[in-house]
């Protein structure tokens, strides 16, 4: 009897672990460029994302966050997006989602910043596991010094997904804004070095 | 032969011989007369000189004469006489060798004194080089300019003296007294002193005047000089605080001073921000102002006294003039601006609009002049009116204002939805928004037991809706309803937000705003003008921030063909400050505004925005809202949001707040009208 109550439990153990596997994860993985004085950077501007998900806006979407939010941590001046927008239309830029190092060097001078932001918006939108269903967004960000274009800064956030109270007890995850800027948080997180 | 006698035997004589040399080895050889009598010096005049050496100034100076004499026979007599080249005089006859001079005539003198002894011989000095006897030192204080009385600390008064006489350079110091005790202020070679007295009181002046040799002149004390207290504005107050409203309000400026010499001129300034103005100039203290125009004004009073002080209170804090209409002002309604982005009978909704209006009593252009007026201006767009259309309108059919009732949202699912947001613009020269607010309104919005308060009917829904925007016009023309700020509720604050206070011109407390269309990245069609809506209301309801109307921005961005792409532009920027002339440039993004049809659903809006400070050309405002109508509801959807336009709203007006808290950080308290302007 009391055999069968430990498998009981061990296997409700078993349950929660296997469960909760495919839940997202805080990644780590950071590029900084350890010769990079990034106290320098006082002005940035945030390129048009890459958008590698099946909703037309997503990249749009989490750049507008992504700027606000940057702004919002008074440590760096935003380029206005129009001002982005001239400085592309001035290069004829075909590719602004994924500038050459030339290309930025060129394009920062336009536009007078210290550092160029690019984006790769992976996953926005909803995902199932099962019968639960919850919002995920996947980002990655890339920063490079305007000087000579090369990158000194990159990092990825995953946010959202199906979680085990999701699986558990059902409902819809949080809404797709609040995971964007959760996902935004963490990116500004790894940027100012916590 | 005596030697021989001696050696002859006379041995007495030889002992008294021996004895009369040794005696006088040591004596000075004199002249020896016989039996033993000495031969007096001849008298001479071993030296004669003055105690003080030339010059000296007359009648300031006592000069000892001192003559040593030697030789002679017995006492002597002393005559000390001068001449001024001229004249010779004996001065002093007697048995003193001294003779103390006191001269005084200014002039060149020499001295000589002539010496007799007991028996008559008389020596002779013979004329002193020659002695220079200059003018006395003398001192006096002339008229200080300007005379007394004074202000302390406004007048400098010029003291001056005239000096003259002396030996060399002269050193004058002036002094004062206050009372009793003196004080030295000014010592130095300049024969003025500017004196800058700060405390007032009854003072007296003086000059001492020393020359190269010591010789000391006193001015002596001058009158009394008066230094009455400074002139000071101590306040430039209002007796009604702002705004005011124009071609009505009377408000009274009373400015309270004290100091200054007697009687006192008043001067009234106003300024508009583009030119000054005297509006009264005399003797009263106070100043009834009934501003015609609406605008800024500044006011200021420059307060003259009798000899001519003038102090200056500066620019008041700001001072709004805002136009109103009344009951009796000349409306004309445009036609129903359809933004629901589905067909929708306006003209129907416009009647029933004008009808309630004009059951109100409001006073409403006919529509048939409205047309003819549309026509002749060839009118195509009448959602906004700019500066131009606003001037021709009020000339040609005497329109005291203008209505842009807009739909929003016309939806007869049920239960039906009804939004109408409606502003009021005047004619005036600036086309200032009056007055803006709106109403959106579901049929389920309150339910009420057993769903009684469900509104089915979308008539009856539209009904409700338009009557609470008639209620709202009709209040603010009545006078009753104000257009004070919403409340703000925490769950629409906006989710990320940074501002900094733009840069504006000095003491400029109200900042001016043209807000652009948002960029519409949502599934809801004119969601971009939606928004621009939501701001401009939220944004003319803030206390500080004067909003430019969109008809006239419409104007601006079409005539400099302002396209942007991906946002504006600092070239843009530059653009619309220069056509503007505005401070600020509101932009922002729609990425989701969204209503629910049928019963279920969940309203969902989010934006962000940006405010560009037009001198720096830099963002000083960003934010990022996004939100739920259900958020912050936990129990029987009890504060749940139905529509996206009162969604929309709640969110507009948290951001206006938190901007406006941001745009002033740095400055006090808002200006009131009891508060004291700056003064000097």
């Amino acid at each position: 009897m009391r055999g069968k109550t430990l498998l009981h439990i061990g296997m409700a153990i078993l349950f929660v672990l296997v469960s909760t596997g495919c839940a997202t994860t805080t990644s780590k993985v950071v590029y900084r460029d350890p010769n990079m004085d990034f106290g320098a950077i006082q002005s940035v501007a945030v390129m048009p994302f890459s958008n590698l998900t099946r909703e037309s806006l997503a990249a749009e979407r989490v750049r507008d966050v992504f700027m606000t939010m940057l702004q919002a941590t008074g440590g760096v001046y935003v380029i206005p997006p129009g001002e982005v927008a001239r400085g592309i239309g001035r290069l004829n830029l075909d590719r602004p989602a994924t500038p050459t190092p030339e290309d930025v060097t060129k394009f920062a001078k336009i536009v007078s910043t210290d550092a160029v932001f690019t984006g790769t918006v992976k996953e926005y939108g909803e995902v199932r596991s099962g019968s639960s269903a919850a919002n995920v967004v996947s980002v990655s960000l890339q920063m490079m010094e305007a000087q000579t274009g090369r990158l000194v800064w990159s990092a990825s956030s995953t946010r959202g997904g199906v979680t085990t109270s999701d699986r558990l007890f059902g409902g819809g995850g949080e809404p797709m804004n609040a995971t964007t800027q959760k996902a935004v948080d963490d990116l500004l997180d790894k940027l100012f070095g916590k | 032969m005596i030697f021989s006698i001696n050696c002859s035997g006379n041995r007495y004589f030889l002992a008294y011989c021996l004895l009369a040399a040794v005696l006088s080895g040591c004596a000075v050889a004199p002249i020896s007369v016989p039996r033993g009598e000495r031969v007096p010096l001849p008298l001479k005049i071993a030296s004669f000189g003055p105690d003080k050496r030339s010059p000296q100034a007359a009648d300031m100076v006592t000069i000892r004469w001192k003559v040593i004499a030697t030789g002679g026979v017995g006492s002597y007599r002393y005559e000390f006489r001068t001449t001024d080249g001229q004249e010779e005089k004996s001065e002093q006859v007697g048995v003193l060798p001294t003779w103390d001079w006191s001269p005084k005539v200014p002039g060149t003198y020499r001295v000589k004194v002539l010496v007799r002894d007991a028996i008559g011989n008389a020596g002779d000095s013979g004329w002193s080089s020659p002695y220079t006897v200059v003018p006395p030192l003398v001192v006096s204080l002339l008229s200080p300019d300007p005379v007394s009385p004074q202000a302390a600390g406004m007048a400098k008064v010029r003291w001056k003296v005239n000096t003259t006489g002396g030996v060399g350079e002269r050193t004058i110091a002036f002094r004062t007294t206050y009372g009793k005790e003196e004080k030295r202020e000014q010592e130095g070679p300049s024969l003025w002193w500017d004196w800058a007295q700060q405390e007032p009181g009854t003072y007296k002046v003086k000059a001492v005047v020393q020359d190269a040799i010591g010789n000391v002149a006193d001015s002596g004390w001058s009158r009394e000089y008066l230094l009455v207290p400074k002139l000071k504005i101590l306040s430039v107050t209002p007796d009604k605080f702002p705004p005011q409203v124009a071609a009505v309000s009377a408000v009274r400026w009373e400015v309270n001073e004290t100091g200054g010499v007697e009687e006192r001129v008043y001067s009234f300034w106003t300024s508009n921000g583009t030119s000054e103005r005297a509006e009264q100039i005399g003797l009263s203290p106070t100043w009834n102002w009934s501003p015609a125009e609406p605008g800024i004004y500044r006011v200021k009073v420059a307060v003259r006294d009798a000899i001519g002080n003038t102090v200056d209170s500066g620019w008041s804090p700001e001072y709004r003039i805002e136009l109103t209409a009344g009951l009796k002002s000349l409306i004309a309604v445009m036609p129903l601006e359809n933004l629901t982005g589905m067909p929708v009978s306006v003209q129907e909704l416009r009647k029933t609009l004008v009808r309630d209006l004009s059951r109100k009593g409001l006073n409403l252009l006919g529509d048939d002049d409205l047309e003819k007026f549309k026509e002749r201006h060839r009118i195509r767009y009448t959602a906004g009116l700019n500066r131009e259309l606003g001037e021709a309108l009020r000339v040609e059919t005497g329109t005291d204002a203008v209505l842009f009732p807009t739909l929003e949202l016309m939806d007869d699912t049920l239960p039906p939805k009804a939004v109408l947001v409606a502003r009021l613009i005047s004619t005036n020269r600036s086309t200032p928004i009056l007055w803006m607010d709106g109403a959106g309104i579901s049929g389920n919005d309150a339910p009420g037991f057993l769903l009684l308060g469900l509104v089915n009917d979308p008539a009856v829904l539209w009904g409700k809706t338009e009557g609470k925007v008639v209620e709202s016009l009709v209040g603010y023309l009545s006078g009753k309803g104000g257009q004070g700020p919403r409340m703000v509720e925490k769950r629409f604050l906006p989710k990320s937000y940074h501002g900094v206070p733009p840069e504006v011109p000095a003491g400029k407390e109200t900042l001016s705003i043209a807000v652009l269309p948002f960029r519409n990245e949502s599934t809801r069609r004119n969601a971009g003008e939606i928004m621009t809506l939501h701001f401009i209301d939220a944004l003319s309801r803030a206390g500080r921030i004067d909003v430019v109307e969109p008809g006239e921005v419409r104007q601006v961005l079409l005539r400099t063909r302002t396209i942007m792409k991906g946002g504006l532009s600092l070239p843009q920027a530059d653009i619309l400050h220069t056509a503007l002339n505005v401070d600020l440039v509101l932009t922002g993004i729609v990425t989701e505004y969204q209503d629910y049809l049928g019963g279920w659903g969940n309203p969902k809006v989010e934006f962000s925005t940006r405010v560009f400070d037009m001198k720096t050309r830099q963002i000083v405002w960003s934010s990022s809202s996004y939100n739920h109508g259900d958020d912050g509801v936990f129990f029987f959807n009890l504060g749940k949001v139905n529509t996206a336009f009162a969604l929309a709203s709640g969110m507009a007006h948290s951001t206006v707040e938190k901007m406006e808290a941001a745009f002033h950080k740095k400055e006090g308290p808002p200006p009131t009208a009891g508060a004291p302007p700056p003064t000097e």
